[in-house]
């Protein structure tokens, strides 16, 4: 069990929190919280809603236990194996949809990792919440235009070696 | 049956209202070719696709199966001195909203003294912090500051209002 949700618990902390260590620390304690309160599970509904809402709520947890200033930046950006024009367009829409990502409200953020990066189906992100469908379809709905908005606005970060890097930005 | 273009390109844009927009979704977990055809019409598609999953730390589930084996961490309970003086400056507080906005006979301050008191009291044991017997403490010490206070404020008011009975 510990196997098969560890990579998927990871990624969407490290999602929601965008800090490895602090990603590392919530799926960390979602899935003891998980093993230790296995008798409460109740299978009446889907094992991996569970296991997703308190990985959220744990998440929700870090977020306020502490301030997040640091990026994920490339570790999250695996290589490719397009060609370079492709590659070059490629990163720089990720990266933009990270930046974009990142400006989001967590309520929004939440909706939208389920769906598009952890696959899960609608009534399965409204059962991980615990929400009405459509109340969770409203959420999304609001994520993805206010995520458009974001992501046409996203500046990307300057290159280095062409202005170089500005020391103590972002404090 | 599948769910037509229009309606599939609306519920993209989320111009549905909310009833049509969960039926609509439910089709969809539904029906992979729908939910497809869904998908190509989100104008972040390619993006969304663009973006690689984190790196999953090597050790992460060594990890976690060592945190689930360790024993648990012992909670540190606060000192019986902190207990105490949350529960006072709780009572205070009252008690300084008793004497600064009374304004009825005696019995009444001392009413409201009481469970100012009380009051402290509660509001430490929802806290949390303090075991039943600290906060029972508390609460007397609470209630006898608030009872003096009020006397006070009331000896005051006969003093400095005279005809006032």
């Amino acid at each position: 069990m510990i196997q098969r949700y560890t990579p998927s618990v990871y990624r969407f902390c490290a999602r929601m929190l965008r800090d490895d260590e602090d990603a590392r620390d919530a799926a960390q304690n979602t899935l003891v919280k998980v093993i230790r309160n296995l008798h409460r599970y109740d299978p009446e509904r889907k094992f991996s809603t569970w296991v997703f809402g308190i990985a959220r709520n744990t998440a929700i947890d870090e977020q306020r236990r502490r301030r997040f200033t640091t990026e994920l930046g490339d570790r999250d950006l695996a290589d490719t194996r397009s060609s370079p024009l492709e590659e070059t367009s490629r990163q720089e829409r990720a990266e933009r949809l990270h930046e974009a990502l990142g400006q989001l409200p967590p309520m929004y953020r939440e909706v939208l990792v389920l769906y598009h990066f952890e696959h899960f189906k609608y009534q399965e992100i409204a059962e991980t919440l615990e929400l009405p469908l459509g109340t969770v379809m409203n959420r999304i709905f609001r994520a993805r235009r206010r995520l458009r908005e974001l992501y046409e606005a996203a500046e990307l970060p300057e290159a280095p070696g062409v202005h170089g890097v500005v020391a103590g930005a972002g404090g | 049956m599948h769910v037509h273009d229009d309606l599939l390109r609306r519920f993209v844009d989320g111009a549905l209202d909310d009833e049509v927009a969960a039926s609509v979704a439910i089709h969809l977990d539904a029906c992979s070719r729908c939910a497809t055809r869904a998908a190509t019409l989100e104008p972040l598609a390619l993006a969304f696709a663009a973006v690689d999953d984190p790196l999953v730390p090597a050790d992460l589930s060594h990890s976690i199966v060592e945190a689930i084996h360790a024993p648990p961490v012992p909670v540190v309970e606060p000192t019986l001195g902190a207990e105490l003086a949350l529960a006072l400056a709780l009572a205070a507080a009252a008690a300084l909203l008793v004497v600064v906005t009374g304004d009825g006979p005696a019995l009444m301050v001392d009413a409201a003294a009481a469970m100012g008191g009380a009051s402290a009291a509660f509001g430490a044991l929802s806290l949390d912090l303090v075991d039943p017997g600290a906060a029972l403490l508390g609460l007397s010490l609470g209630a006898a500051l608030l009872m003096g206070l009020g006397a006070t404020r009331d000896l005051l008011g006969r003093v400095f209002s005279p005809g006032r009975v």
